[in-house]
């Protein structure tokens, strides 16, 4: 499942729920303590209702040994693609 | 609910039980006490203002202290959570432009409304309103922004 936070006519989706749950299950506190941010930052992240700092988001991706374009797209919004 | 919004809700909750009645109060006070002069009127509305202010900071200091204690006690943890990351700086910021937004216009209300009646106690009025309207907008900016995520 993709969250998105919308930018305009674009949007800025993101995997994190979906690698956490393939990083053995890693709860949003977890995640939270290893990026050091709050558990409601990390919520708000997932349900596409904040957009992360660059250095947050690459926190994330260091995390998940991903590069930050396997966590975060910037796509088209659904408003314009209708 | 999470940590910050608690605070925010005892936030409101000193405004509310506390300085809505000082006001009603100090204008109570006000209406029954002869001035001399306007220098003394000045003088009574002045140490109003700045007395209630360590009288609030105090308040709420003991108010968040007592959240923190019937929080640990309910949830059972014995350390809360109050990391401040860089969402919460966010809509820090954000309430706080608001809140700057909403005492500009108060004062302008206020001297406005001053300038029309004459009066100072209309002055002082307002100006201790435009306050507790700045903190209202501060504190409902906050919960917006974090109902809303950002």
């Amino acid at each position: 499942m993709v969250a998105a936070t919308e930018m305009g006519t674009y949007q800025i989706a993101n995997k994190i729920r979906e690698l956490r749950f393939h990083h053995q299950q890693m709860t949003q506190q977890e995640l939270a303590d290893k990026v050091d941010v709050t558990r409601q930052t990390i919520i708000a992240i997932e349900k596409g209702n904040y957009s992360p700092s660059l250095e947050l988001a690459f926190r994330i991706a260091r995390v998940f040994e991903v590069p930050l374009t396997e966590i975060f797209a910037y796509l088209p919004s659904d408003k314009e693609n209708n | 609910m999470s940590h910050k919004e608690r605070q925010n809700l005892i936030s409101l909750f000193t405004l509310v039980i506390v300085s809505v009645p000082y006001l009603i109060y100090i204008i109570a006070r006000h209406n029954t006490e002869s001035f001399a002069g306007v220098g003394d009127e000045i003088s009574f509305w002045t140490v109003a203002i700045v007395a209630m202010i360590p009288v609030r900071i105090v308040i709420e200091i003991i108010a968040h202290i007592a959240m923190t204690i019937v929080t640990a006690i309910l949830t059972g943890k014995s350390k809360i959570n109050n990391r401040t990351d860089e969402r919460d700086y966010l809509i820090s910021l954000k309430s706080n432009r608001n809140a700057h937004y909403t005492f500009a216009v108060s004062m302008i209300v206020a001297l406005s409304l001053s300038a029309a009646s004459g009066t100072l106690a209309t002055l002082f009025v307002l100006i201790l309103i435009g306050g507790m309207a700045t903190e209202l907008v501060e504190i409902a900016s906050k919960f917006f922004y974090y109902g809303r995520g950002h």
